[in-house]
């Protein structure tokens, strides 16, 4: 493969990973909170279909898109907030009403806003012209940081930023403290509730901007479905990732390049269903599920296995 | 010296039980109060009004001479009350510095100030003298050391009113010195201090004034200079308790149960048991005593069959049972007295017929090809509840209605119908009240004046000392002393719980 093939991919890995980034950085605050937050998916929806919405009444505005699919984006992550403070609800449960919730809102709002079926472009859009940073962008392999979105970056630094918060500041030791244990946290003189509402209002906000990312910059218009599962996968990446900021971050990389990867392998139109590359990043969700929970049982099997049968089987 | 709390006439009502009813007491500044009663007195409740938890129906809370309504910790924090919980209230995942900040963080430009928290926090385990590592993890901590952090937590706080609710149930004999000590110097400083215990001696040696708690109300309310522990324990039970439990004489017949050379790894893979050894003889208790943690659980796991060690061997009556499960176990005359009751020893959401029968509802009579017989399961439970003493109108109601002290009845009256020849006791009597610990020690005493062998295990040294024949003491998962019943004192069994000392190093000495 040629350096510029390998550029090329890497660019392509970078551009996939940043939704689940950001979806994932929402995800794993609300984790380190303890609220077990799988409605990514549905957040996200939410927010690419706001980003469109707002992109065609502001005239074709990119950057008001992404502020509508931030606000519109914690708006309805605020309903996930009431069931899981209010109401104290099953938050798998919950997640996965959000998640159809919101399938079944942006379809029924597709139809009555626009009058179209199944996808809708805006009849205007001013797509964002991509950052080159200098230097970096004559460096080979190097340059795939560089002709990136906005987005991205942006994404890159609330990395940075999200392992200081969560580490450095106060209210990051209490989103840990509230994870830890609630009651504890309570006597602490900490309310969790208020914490859960902020790191909710978080992910909704950061999912809603993974949203537009995804109906705004890799395409231009809304389809129905159109996360097609990334919200799944990041919230692996987080599981994964141990729901630290940067390890999360590095493993929607991992996921990123699978995707990248798959998409050359069709472009070099190699004799390969696209059905079956575009199973990859899943497989490798699952995979990485696998080793993850196998390492836990490895640790476990030592108390469980008596040593004479251990090495029977042996 | 000026009053620093002042309850009067707080009651409280949940449906259908009173909680407290019309209870006043106060606390002075520089003065020890020690509030005891059964479990279920109402002493916590009374606690967690004051540190804003729940609130009061009636009456009126004032501290320093000022009417207040604390409806939150957050608040009770702020009017300078600290509260010692009895399960600490810490973060096993954070250092023991961010458990101390926590909800009062001080900060420089937005970022944590380390620096700043870490110069006051030294200032007072200085003054009270209490070092804890802050840089480290609280699941390192010893069960002392977390105690000493909730302490500095609250003073941290300014506390000026601080409630300690059984600080010492989880501490060894010295330990238990050194927080009275810190008690000593706090009361010297100005605190005024709510000292819950279960622990008379504790309360005769440091309190001044002492209320005593029974369902609700106030029994009795009287300086320490007045009191004696057996007025006092009259007081808590409203009859007279006799804890002295009538023995058989001591005649070990043969061994009941081996253990030979057992190796073990706890849930998290780590050597938990490091080669231990011991027999029981029918006819004798022999008691585990032990700082929580050091390989209890697991040698209880180990012999029950809850887990298989790694190496060594079990066995009972004669037979190598190493490689047996629970049932075959059972079948072979063990029975266990789970130390997790609610999680282990019982289910709690079942009826207490069925809890009754869980460990034979296979057999026969109970059972016939797979169909129950509940007309003899009814008898078999009736009978039991009346045997036992089990408080309940009829046995076909759940047992999460039951008081943790009929519960204990309902899994000892199950383990003993087995007829078994060995019995393991794990804290039998942890969170029962004084009235039913009596009751239970009487029939521990019974299965082993009736020549069966039993194996206690309890964190409880006074439990250990009143019941045991014999008494080995763990440390780090393996058995540093050994003793005849009457031939060691608390504060020699303390040394070795906590590692200072072990027998083989004092080469012949007795």
């Amino acid at each position: 493969m040629s350096i510029a093939v390998i550029t090329d991919t890497l660019a392509s890995m970078i551009r996939m990973a940043t939704p689940l980034m950001l979806m994932a950085l929402g995800g794993l605050l609300c984790q380190r909170a303890g609220v077990f937050n799988i409605a990514l998916e549905g957040f996200s929806l939410v927010g690419a279909f706001a980003a469109i919405a707002v992109v065609q009444f502001t005239g074709g505005s990119v950057w008001a898109g992404f502020i509508g699919a931030m606000v519109f984006g914690a708006v309805y992550s605020s309903l996930y907030a009431v069931f899981v403070t209010r109401f104290k609800a099953n938050n798998i449960i919950a997640s996965i009403a959000m998640n159809m919730l919101g399938a079944g809102l942006t379809s029924y709002l597709l139809r009555t806003i626009f009058d179209v079926q199944g996808a809708y472009s805006p009849d205007k859009i001013q797509k964002l012209d991509m950052i080159k940073i200098p230097i970096i962008k004559d460096i080979p392999i190097l340059s795939c940081l560089s002709g990136q979105s906005i987005v991205t970056y942006f994404a890159i630094a609330l990395v940075i930023i999200i392992y200081i918060m969560l580490f450095k500041t106060k209210i990051g030791l209490s989103i840990c403290a509230v994870g830890e244990s609630e009651v504890a946290a309570r006597t602490a003189g900490i309310k969790p509730d208020l914490i859960k509402w902020e790191v909710v209002l978080m992910s909704g906000a950061l999912c809603g901007l993974a949203g537009a990312y995804l109906s705004t910059i890799s395409v231009s218009q809304f389809s129905e479905d159109m996360i097609q599962g990334r919200g799944f996968n990041a919230f692996t990446a987080f599981v994964f990732g141990n729901a630290h900021p940067i390890f999360a971050a590095l493993v929607t990389l991992l996921f990123g390049l699978a995707d990248a990867i798959g998409i050359r392998i069709e472009l070099l139109g190699m004799n390969v269903s696209p059905s079956i590359i575009k199973m990859f990043p899943f497989m490798f969700a699952i995979i990485a599920l696998m080793t993850s929970s196998y390492t836990t049982k490895l640790k476990k099997l030592g108390v469980i296995g008596n040593k004479k049968k251990k090495e029977k089987i042996a | 010296m000026a009053v620093a709390v002042e309850m009067l006439n707080i009651s409280k009502f949940y449906p259908g039980v009173i909680a407290n009813d019309k209870v006043s007491l106060s606390v002075n500044e520089g003065e020890i109060l020690g509030l005891i009663g059964e479990n279920g007195a109402g002493k916590s409740t009374m606690m967690n009004m004051l540190y804003g938890m729940t609130a009061p129906d009636e009456g009126v809370i004032r501290l320093f001479g000022k009417e207040v309504h604390i409806q939150s910790p957050n608040m009770a924090i702020k009017l300078g009350i600290g509260m010692v919980h009895q399960h600490f209230m810490l973060m096993p995942n954070l250092s023991v510095l961010q458990n101390i900040i926590l909800g009062n963080t001080p900060t420089k430009h937005g970022l944590i100030d380390e620096k700043q928290a870490k110069n006051k926090i030294k200032k007072i385990m200085e003054t009270y003298d209490l070092p804890v590592s802050l840089d480290e993890k609280v699941y390192q901590l010893s069960v002392g050391e977390k105690q000493r952090v909730e302490i500095i937590k609250a003073l941290y706080r300014d506390a000026k009113i601080l409630i300690l609710d059984e600080p010492t149930a989880v501490l060894t004999p010295q330990e238990t010195d050194k927080l009275l000590e810190v008690m000593q110097e706090l009361k010297k400083q100005g605190c005024a201090i709510v000292f819950i215990t279960h622990k008379l001696r504790e309360v005769m040696a440091i309190t001044d004034e002492i209320v005593v708690m029974r369902k609700g109300v106030v029994t009795g309310s009287l300086s320490t200079s007045e009191a004696n522990t057996g007025g006092l324990s009259d007081m808590i039970v409203g009859r007279t308790v006799n804890l002295d439990i009538p023995r058989g004489d001591y005649c070990p017949g043969e061994t009941v149960l081996e253990v030979q050379n057992i190796y073990a790894r706890n849930q998290r893979g780590l050597p938990a048991l490091n080669g231990v050894n011991f027999k029981v003889a029918k006819g004798e208790i022999v008691g585990i005593a032990g700082v929580e943690g050091n390989g209890q659980a697991e040698l209880i796991d180990t012999i029950s069959g809850m887990i298989y060690p790694t190496d060594g061997k079990i066995i009972l009556e004669g037979e190598d049972v190493t490689e047996k499960n629970v049932r075959q176990r059972r079948e072979d005359g063990m029975a266990h007295i789970p130390e997790d009751r609610l999680g282990m020893g019982t289910a709690v959401s079942c009826s207490i017929r069925d809890n009754l029968i869980l460990n034979r509802y296979y057999q026969k009579p109970y059972c016939k090809n797979g169909i129950m017989n509940n007309k003899k399961l009814h008898q078999l439970s009736e009978r039991l509840c009346k045997d036992f003493g089990v408080k309940t109108p009829d046995s076909t109601y759940k047992l999460g209605t039951l008081s943790g002290g009929n519960m204990q009845k309902v899994v000892f009256a199950r383990e003993m119908e087995a007829n078994p020849e060995f019995l393991i006791a794990a804290q039998p009597t942890r969170g029962v009240d004084i009235g039913a610990i009596e009751s239970i020690h009487h029939k521990i005493m019974e299965v082993r004046d009736s020549g069966r062998g039993v194996l206690l295990i309890s964190a409880e040294l006074d439990e250990i000392f009143s019941l045991s024949d014999r008494i080995l003491v763990m440390y780090e998962g393996e058995i540093v002393a050994e003793f005849k019943r009457g031939e060691v004192d608390e504060r020699t069994i303390g040394t070795y719980m906590t590692g200072a000392k072990r027998q083989g190093d004092k080469n012949g000495e007795k």
